[in-house]
């Protein structure tokens, strides 16, 4: 009997290490093709973070590697051979179930997603992309979580943030005939974007220098846009996690201006219609799921959405929270939708809601608000805010049924409004809609 | 805390074009600070103060607009119920200054109330002066609001708007408030007397109750 369970004891011991070692070779293999190891060490230094927990961030980065291995595998036979199935254009309108299929890329449709994407044709970015496509929903659930390396998330969040069959075009763009009334607008908010001491990039005036570059070929790229502010925050902000790369941040965020899971250009347009949508639906659900909260905040305290909500719509967050917490909100709106930001604002007022019941007038709200500035939430409460956003998930077609509802209350209402009300969960019909409004002269 | 004795709680919006120093402005005033360093306002900000005038402590709800003129249908709704306005432009930026009087129009479009008002030239502490003082001046007496040039950054004459703003604003207080002792509930609620006026608890400083 001991020695029965002596050698079941050895097995297992046995079993482990062989696991442990095959772990290992897994994650060498992966990291040599996409050589993250080669990530020089300044690029994370560009964000100081005073919750640094490096086993945790290895242990993080090992099981992120293991998931990419499968589809290293694939991108390898797919770039030797001309294997392929399918994919990429589908992105978007595909199920959210993990696919247990052998998918292969389309080599064609990488040319595609080279061609969208200039300038990210990396290794790395394919394999991302292979593990998308294999499984869609495990990707999902780790980009939610916060990946280990800010190349990860910025490939990850590239993919997302893409638009199938929508090309963007930046390279032709010169400044000469530039609108002055926005340059002007923009060079006056150059200085007044990424104000930490902490972020040399910026500190040394390259940052504001890069800033202003990309702020220009987004208006040049969107006129009947130009420039508003709020998305100078979005500029900075890419720029310190793709590591000052001013032609990634253009394309991801003109990406994700045109793209209908996020649809940012209505957030900046004149009348910011989905400013208006997003704190519709916003106060909506805050009423229904958190009834208590949202009596004592909109009726006790007399709190206005514009001095809380809408800086958080209109900067992504950028506005109030730290830099290292804002990537984490990110990556849940990339990984889900610009209409997910409800979920967040409930989860964040959710989970302080013994505070907030207990605040007596407007000031003491606007305190506790502001007090997000100044501090960085550490990794557990990060991780229980974007844990607990799950709770307040709300289905797809809830998101028609707000547009809908929107429409009967405002009779003047943006014809984006009216579109998402109708055809919102029809893609095609977005886009073409998108595609009309904002080029079409 | 604010919720120390004070005899009005009155709302002030400031106004002005992106970039002309509101904020600065606010904070030097309410927090006796100046950074070069402040992000563009995004939405609305709000701050307290209470201002001590004469023998009244007025406490001041005020609201910090983004300047851009995006950001109008939004600031737009902040016109409603304010009793004191502050008209900001930028010494330096003649635009800003040009654009002034769209401002006071835009207030005169969305309310019938009185409001206390003045305007205010920013950015005294700058050599490259594009407006003039008598322009500021004239301007000022169009309207017939007074007027002030201020340097946010060097903290010069940042109090005398408040202090000039507030004795109108008492006036103007001591007025209603004899119209609302003839007919006690008023109908636009768009000022509140002190509602603290029973509570024990002693009157503070206008200083420290930010």
């Amino acid at each position: 009997m001991g020695n029965q369970a002596l050698c079941q004891h050895d097995r297992t011991e046995s079993m482990l290490k062989a696991e442990y070692q095959i772990r290992q070779r897994k994650v060498t293999q992966v990291n040599e093709a996409v050589k993250l190891d080669l990530e020089q060490e300044h690029k994370q230094s560009l964000i100081p973070t005073i919750y640094q927990n490096e086993q945790q961030q290895t242990s993080c980065l090992h099981d992120w590697l293991e998931s990419l291995h499968e589809s290293v595998l694939i991108t390898q036979i797919n770039l030797n051979c001309d294997a392929s199935t399918k994919f990429l254009s589908e992105i978007d309108e595909e199920e959210e179930i993990d696919q247990t299929k052998q998918s292969l890329i389309d080599t064609q449709e990488i040319f595609e997603y080279k061609k969208s994407y200039p300038y990210c044709n990396s290794n790395l970015d394919m394999v991302i992309i292979n593990f998308y496509i294999l499984k869609k929903n495990e990707f999902k659930i780790k980009l939610i979580m916060g990946p280990p390396k800010q190349r990860i998330r910025w490939s990850c969040w590239q993919l997302m943030a893409y638009t199938p069959k929508f090309h963007i075009q930046s390279d032709g763009l010169s400044f000469v005939e530039q609108d002055q009334k926005y340059a002007k607008a923009i060079r006056k908010d150059i200085h007044r974007t990424v104000t930490s001491n902490e972020i040399k990039y910026f500190e040394t005036g390259e940052g504001q220098k890069d800033l202003e570059w990309v702020l220009l070929k987004l208006s040049k790229l969107f006129p009947k846009l130009g420039y508003c502010q709020g998305m100078n925050f979005l500029v900075g902000f890419t720029l310190i996690i793709n590591n000052k790369q001013t032609d990634q941040s253009l394309q991801l965020l003109a990406q994700m201006m045109v793209n209908p899971k996020y649809l940012l250009y209505y957030i900046y347009s004149d009348e910011m219609p989905l400013v208006k949508l997003l704190e519709f639906i916003c106060i909506n659900e805050i009423k229904m799921k958190i009834p208590d909260l949202f009596n004592h905040i909109y009726l006790k305290l007399e709190v206005q959405n514009e001095i809380w909500i809408t800086k958080l719509i209109m900067t992504l967050f950028l506005y109030n929270f730290h830099i290292n917490n804002v990537c984490r909100f990110w990556d849940y709106l990339l990984a889900t939708s610009i209409f997910d930001i409800s979920d967040i604002i409930c989860s964040l007022i959710d989970l302080n809601r013994y505070e907030i019941l207990n605040m007596e007038d407007l000031h003491q709200f606007i305190q506790w608000f502001d007090s997000y500035q100044k501090k960085e939430l550490d990794n557990l409460q990060i991780d229980k805010l974007i844990q607990n956003c799950n709770q307040f998930k709300q289905k797809k077609n809830k998101i028609n049924q707000y547009a809908l509802h929107f429409c009967i209350l405002h009779p003047m209402r943006h014809p984006l409004i009216q579109q998402i009300a109708e055809n919102y969960e029809n893609l095609t019909k977005m886009k073409e809609f998108i595609k009309k409004d904002i080029f079409s002269c | 805390m604010s919720l120390g004795y004070y005899d009005w709680l009155v709302k002030v919006i400031v106004l002005g074009d992106s970039g002309v120093g509101k904020t600065n402005i606010l904070t030097q005033f309410c927090d006796s600070k100046f950074s070069q360093n402040y992000t563009a306002t995004i939405g609305v900000d709000f701050k307290i103060k209470i201002l001590n005038v004469q023998d009244k402590k007025i406490k001041l709800q005020i609201w910090d607009t983004a300047g851009q003129e995006r950001f109008r249908n939004i600031t737009q709704t902040y016109y409603k119920g304010a009793y004191g306005i502050i008209f900001v432009y930028s010494l330096i930026d003649r635009n800003s200054f040009n654009n002034v009087e769209g401002w006071i129009k835009s207030i005169l479009e969305s309310t019938t109330d009185e409001v206390c008002s003045i305007l205010v030239g920013n950015k005294l502490d700058s050599q490259d002066r594009r407006v003039q003082t008598a322009e500021g001046e004239k301007l000022a007496q169009k309207y017939n609001m007074p007027f002030i040039e201020t340097s946010a950054l060097e903290n010069k004459n940042i109090q005398d708007i408040f202090d000039r703003l507030g004795q109108n604003l008492k006036i103007r207080l001591e007025n209603e408030g004899q119209k609302v002792s003839n007919n006690i509930h008023t109908q636009s609620g768009q000022f509140k007397l002190n509602q603290e006026v029973n509570q024990t608890e002693q009157p503070t400083s206008s200083c420290n109750s930010c």
